[in-house]
């Protein structure tokens, strides 16, 4: 009970932000964070130590797939971009946001699943190339193929609504 | 740093959780982990030799019972031992169908109610081809890699059809096993989830 306390003091915020960046529903989120810390508790048996962040996040994945499963199965099956939702499931916190932040963010939410995956991974939660394959059961060779298809989609989603980087 | 750094930065530090979002959601996993140890405690102590004696006789009865209905698939069931991975158990299904399709989902059942589901497509979207093998590999993060379990296969006949074969196959898994099975028939309508006969 003491890891349990220790591990969501330290990780729940980037346990929630990773579900959130992946479905776009604050109530979903949480809920999803929940079943994520309480599977982490039931099955600490499985953790032989080490990386308890990406352990962690491993099991968020697992739940977070499963759930988008359920929810959209065949945007899942054919890895398409799932359908951005009602702005009233956003947390509070989506207005802190400033224009760049918010354009990202939409453009993250068009991009099909895998890549809005390993952009979310290895941009936003900065996971190592190594840390990423081991999440994701991914060579790490894939890691950077796929990584860098899914900056140049981002790249083209971001040009389709004007706003252009260059430094992406 | 580019501009972008900052603002994957930005979007990371700024999406989160309230304090009181996040105090009530410790709160509810708390009590959520906590359930069973209160209800044990609440059970009175000159009750528990007499309901662990009949949970146990209840376990032998559910277990000779479903040995009668599951030991002749279960006498047939192909496994082999998994050299790569101990931790893991393989699910490996071949396409010895005539019919077309482009995916199998792989149900696992445990005492019932559905542990897992993942789905094998190719990844160009084209038909499975006949003589096929589609690994469903499985980790203990997925479910417990040990016991009983029955798995039913499903069939993905395009974006928008799917057809579940029935019935349910019993096995007992093992870790670091692979079990071998098959998906037969003319059409999906007399399509059979069946056990592969393979010497290994």
């Amino acid at each position: 009970m003491d890891s349990l306390q220790h591990w969501y003091q330290k990780y729940h915020q980037n346990i929630y932000n990773y579900i959130y960046f992946m479905i776009g529903d604050h109530e979903q989120a949480k809920d999803l964070m929940q079943d994520t810390f309480v599977r982490a508790y039931h099955r600490f048996d499985s953790f032989h130590g080490g990386d308890e962040k990406g352990w962690l996040v491993r099991i968020a994945r697992n739940i977070t797939i499963d759930h988008i499963r359920k929810q959209k199965p065949i945007a899942f099956l054919l890895d398409r971009p799932t359908t951005l939702q009602a702005l009233d499931k956003t947390p509070e916190q989506m207005s802190m946001l400033n224009e760049s932040e918010k354009e990202l963010y939409h453009a993250l939410q068009k991009l099909k699943i895998s890549y809005r995956e390993i952009i979310i991974l290895r941009k936003i939660k900065e996971f190592s190339i190594k840390e990423t394959s081991a999440i994701l059961h991914w060579s790490e060779n894939k890691v950077k193929v796929q990584l860098f298809r899914a900056m140049k989609s981002l790249k083209k989603e971001l040009q389709k609504e004007g706003y252009i980087h260059e430094q992406i | 740093m580019s501009k972008f750094d900052n603002e994957w930065q930005g979007l990371d530090q700024k999406i989160k959780l309230s304090k009181k979002e996040s105090a009530d959601l410790y709160d509810s996993i708390f009590q959520e982990v906590q359930e069973p140890n209160k209800k044990k405690s609440t059970t009175r102590l000159f009750l528990k030799p007499i309901l662990s004696l009949v949970t146990v006789a209840c376990i032998a009865i559910i277990l000779i019972l479903s040995n009668m209905n599951t030991s002749e698939n279960k006498g047939m069931l192909t496994q082999s031992s998994n050299g790569e991975n101990n931790n893991e158990i393989t699910i490996i299904i071949t396409n010895n169908a005539t019919f077309e399709y482009y995916g199998i989902t792989m149900n696992v059942y445990k005492d019932g109610r559905k542990i897992s589901d993942p789905t094998v497509i190719n990844a160009d979207n084209t038909v499975i081809a006949t003589g096929e093998k589609l690994h469903f590999p499985f980790i203990e993060d997925d479910f417990t890699l040990e016991g009983e379990v029955s798995l039913e296969a499903t069939i993905v006949l395009d974006n928008e059809n799917r057809v579940t074969i029935e019935p349910k196959i019993p096995i007992s898994i093992e870790k670091g096993n692979k079990y071998y099975l098959s998906i037969e028939g003319d059409s999906v309508e007399s399509s059979q989830l069946t056990i592969e006969n393979r010497a290994e």
